[in-house]
């Protein structure tokens, strides 16, 4: 069955049988069911943990390399590459803070950018083609994921001013609708994420 | 094994020049002499397996059994590029074989061997893969052969289940794989390729020789021929696929089924230790990144305490308008 | 396949009815719906055939060509097979929509044709090692609706059995090269002998039961499915290839069940189709009904 390594940490192969299902027992990731018993799907270190009243999550992790595919409700990072008055294309290059190695198509509709006055969303003034943004998955479609916006903590964050110049210095948020080029003091309108930008962490350092 | 080839001498006006015509007869039986008939002690090829061997791409394994040289490659699934493939409700799996140029010594017939082995590796694996976890995405996997001695669907199997553990994608179970054929009643068990070659290029041809030379009176039993290849996942005792070529009795066809099965389990045994032993190692490194990344997360608390301390965030608070679009 | 939606409640209808030994048309599981054969209808071809199975529509043509035979197997001819899945049977088959299906039925076929036992390849034969008879067995799908292999395979054996091939007399001319002198006259042929030529059977698992023969929506309900390619030879049953399909796995007794019924079954529509070509042959002179074709 499973093999026992240090630490009492319990190896498993897929296809091994971990353990019977019963009422406060819930299938993980890395597990499927069978026959009225949980066997593993991936290969690795086998975990039970308690969530909420009396209930254990069995899960299988691998250990390493994690295989990661943006799921609805995660928080991605995204780039944006093209902007229509409709929606914006993006290109998810990281899922929560896992590096991903080959980008996913991301769908940004005029809809989900914000909370309020949806309708009336210019997506030229949120967004602008190579910036990088936060967002929330909220569904998949046949062939990119459809990502929103529509909270304070999601938006750009990281952004670069629009006219063409040899320095590219990233833009600071003036607001939670305008981003200002510390060179050229010019502000540009954005949709900010608020978050606490990385420069202020460097300067205290 | 001997290749006639007609040539053509373009100096004598169109006319050809031919060599030995007739070479099914004495060629079959030359090369079934010069192979060594199994004989009551099979030599066991032990397979050498190994999972993760390339550092770009993430699932990659490398099996050689005998002579034979397979290397298997899987990729994280991406989107669908094919728009009719979308209306499925489960992933799709799409396997590209590929030959070296050194690997064989037959190239005529690469092309089409490469797209009957693609198509029957994604046969196989279809059944192992969970492929309820990544609708509308397509899996590649990519298979390629450095040598080839026999048995490529079977190695191929193995290397393909192997490296799709290693990548991280689900699978119901372990899939193990292996071929057995039978020739004028001797049974061979992961044949060679000079085996497979007496079944496929001369097709059994003694087999119809074989019959007539014989009394003519008595209608004996043709002689049968065939291989068996079958792919199998041990827990539930599920075959995956099994493909037969040739012509077999049914009762042949059982006896070298279960021959297969019993090769399979013993593989299942060895590639269980090969990823057994590649997941202690993995999870070793795990913990020591997980240790160093601890330590990263302690200073970055410490900057946020500070930042906190001094008040930075009622700071930014302050000189910056509300966004006036978020809900209260 | 054929895309066919399904609700989940339609699956279990036809789950509980293969259960029951009662399909929804009322077939049981070893029943076949009803064929329409008839073979000759293409003029320029050798040999044709065209095969009707319920929703199912195949038309194979046969042309011959003279070749030079592999040098490993001097005493063979060749058989090429070639499916084309005409845009006409589903909109999912426009452009090149068709072409994985039309590559698994042809290595499907060629799997099974693959042994001289199923396919005496010597008939085709004219002198060994320097010519050869070369066969281009074309298969259109003009409707698919489900069960393609048996339907392909039918077709195909109709076809071959209906092949002309013109009678070729030799001649030796010097420097040993031989001239073939082809029958120009239409009714001076041989025919292939087709009693070994095998059938592909699909046995479809859905539930706990097999069944064959099945249609586009209990394809769709099905997981695995087992295509066995069922040669008669001396009254008995023999395999000559086999594969799975359909994504799902199955477990060795089952398929030892599937086998079973796939080679009883075989054995029945290789007796059928002999009797019913038979029959067609005879009806010559005044009794010979005039060509259907696509009127009907």
């Amino acid at each position: 069955m499973s093999s026992e390594g240090d630490e009492n940490t319990v190896v498993c192969l897929p296809g091994e049988r971990l353990c019977r299902v019963e009422d406060n027992v819930v299938l993980g990731i890395g597990t499927y069911e069978q026959n009225g018993y949980i066997y593993a799907s991936k290969s690795g270190v086998v975990n039970i943990e308690e969530s909420g009243e009396n209930c254990q999550v069995v899960s299988v992790h691998k250990p390493g390399f994690h295989l990661t595919i943006p799921a609805t409700g995660d928080v991605v990072t995204a780039r944006v590459l093209v902007t229509t008055p409709k929606f914006a294309k993006c290109a998810i290059f990281c899922v929560r803070n896992v590096l991903l190695e080959s980008s996913y198509r991301g769908l940004l509709r005029k809809e989900d950018v914000r909370e309020t006055e949806k309708d009336r969303v210019d997506i030229y003034k949120s967004f602008k083609p190579g910036d990088v943004i936060l967002a929330r998955v909220i569904n998949q479609m046949e062939q990119s994921f459809l990502i929103t916006t529509a909270e304070t903590e999601l938006g750009v964050v990281v952004a670069y001013a629009s006219d063409a110049r040899k320095t590219r210095v990233p833009m600071v948020p003036v607001g939670w609708s305008e981003m200002q080029c510390p060179l050229t003091t010019i502000k540009e309108p954005r949709k900010v994420a608020k978050v606490l930008p990385e420069s202020s962490i460097n300067i205290i350092k | 094994m001997l290749r006639v080839t007609q040539t053509k001498n373009a100096l004598l006006d169109g006319a050809t020049i031919a060599e030995d015509l007739y070479t099914t007869p004495k060629d079959c039986e030359e090369g079934f002499e010069s192979l060594e008939l199994p004989g009551k002690n099979p030599k066991k090829l032990s397979p050498l397996l190994r999972a993760g061997v390339l550092t770009t791409v993430r699932g990659s394994a490398y099996m050689e059994y005998g002579n034979t040289k397979v290397m298997a490659i899987v990729a994280p699934p991406h989107e669908l590029m094919r728009a009719t493939a979308r209306r499925m409700n489960m992933g799709v799996i799409n396997c590209f074989v590929n030959f070296a140029a050194f690997a064989t010594g037959e190239l005529e017939s690469v092309p089409e061997r490469e797209k009957h082995l693609g198509s029957m590796l994604s046969k196989a694996l279809e059944p192992v893969v969970c492929r309820t976890e990544f609708l509308n995405f397509q899996l590649d996997i990519r298979v390629l052969i450095l040598d080839d001695d026999g048995c490529l669907l079977s190695t191929a199997i193995n290397c393909c289940g192997v490296a799709l553990v290693e990548c991280g994608i689900s699978t119901y179970d372990l899939v193990t794989a292996s071929t057995a054929c039978i020739y004028r009643d001797n049974v061979f068990l992961n044949p060679t390729a000079k085996e497979e070659e007496l079944l496929r290029k001369h097709r059994g041809g003694h087999a119809l020789a074989g019959s007539e030379n014989s009394s003519s009176t008595t209608t004996g039993a043709p002689q049968e021929h065939g291989l068996i290849t079958t792919a199998s996942m041990d827990t539930f005792d599920q075959l995956a696929q099994c493909q037969q070529c040739g012509y077999l009795s049914p009762g042949t066809y059982v006896k070298l089924l279960d021959y297969t099965l019993a090769i399979n389990k013993s593989l299942r045994q060895i590639i269980r230790r090969v990823l057994t032993a590649r997941i202690k190692e993995q999870h070793e490194l795990d913990v020591r990144e997980k240790a160093e990344s601890a330590l990263e997360d302690q200073r970055l608390a410490e900057i946020i305490e500070r930042l906190g301390r001094q008040g930075l965030d009622e700071f930014i608070q302050s000189t910056i308008k509300e966004d006036p679009f978020v809900k209260r | 396949m054929a895309y066919v939606a399904l609700s989940e409640a339609e699956k279990t209808f036809i789950l509980h009815g293969v259960e029951e030994d009662f399909r929804c048309d009322g077939r049981s599981r070893r029943d076949y719906r009803p064929m329409e054969l008839e073979t000759g209808l293409v003029s320029n071809a050798s040999g044709s055939a065209r095969l009707r199975l319920a929703n199912t529509d195949i038309l194979v043509g046969i042309k011959t060509e003279i070749d030079v035979p592999d040098p490993l197997t001097p005493e063979f001819g060749k058989l090429e097979f070639f499916v084309d899945c005409s845009a006409n049977a589903t909109p999912e088959f426009e452009g090149r929509g068709g072409s994985d299906l039309a590559q698994e039925l042809v290595l499907a076929l060629e799997n099974a044709y693959e042994s001289p036992l199923a396919f005496d390849y010597r008939t085709l034969c004219l002198i060994p090692g320097q010519q050869c008879w070369k066969l281009y067995i074309d298969i259109l799908i003009l409707e698919c609706g489900g069960n393609l292999h048996d339907a392909v395979s039918l077709a195909a054996k109709a076809a071959l059995h209906n092949t002309k091939l013109p009678r070729v007399t030799a001649s030796l001319l010097d420097a040993g090269v031989t001239d073939l002198i082809i029958s120009d006259n239409p009714y001076d042929c041989t025919r292939l002998t087709i009693d070994t030529v095998p059938l592909l059977v699909t046995v479809c698992k859905i539930g706990d039961y097999c069944l064959v023969d099945p249609s586009a929506e209990e394809e769709a309900c099905s997981t695995v499915s087992i295509v066995v390619s069922v040669s008669m030879r001396n009254g008995e049953a023999f395999l000559s290839g086999s594969h799975m399909t359909g994504g799902g796995a199955m477990h060795r007794d089952t398929m030892r069940n599937c086998l079973n019924l796939g080679l009883s079954i075989g054995e029945q529509l290789n007796t059928l189709l002999a009797k019913v070509l038979k029959q067609e042959e005879e009806r010559v002179g005044p009794k010979r009904p005039k060509t259907v074709g696509f009127l009907k």
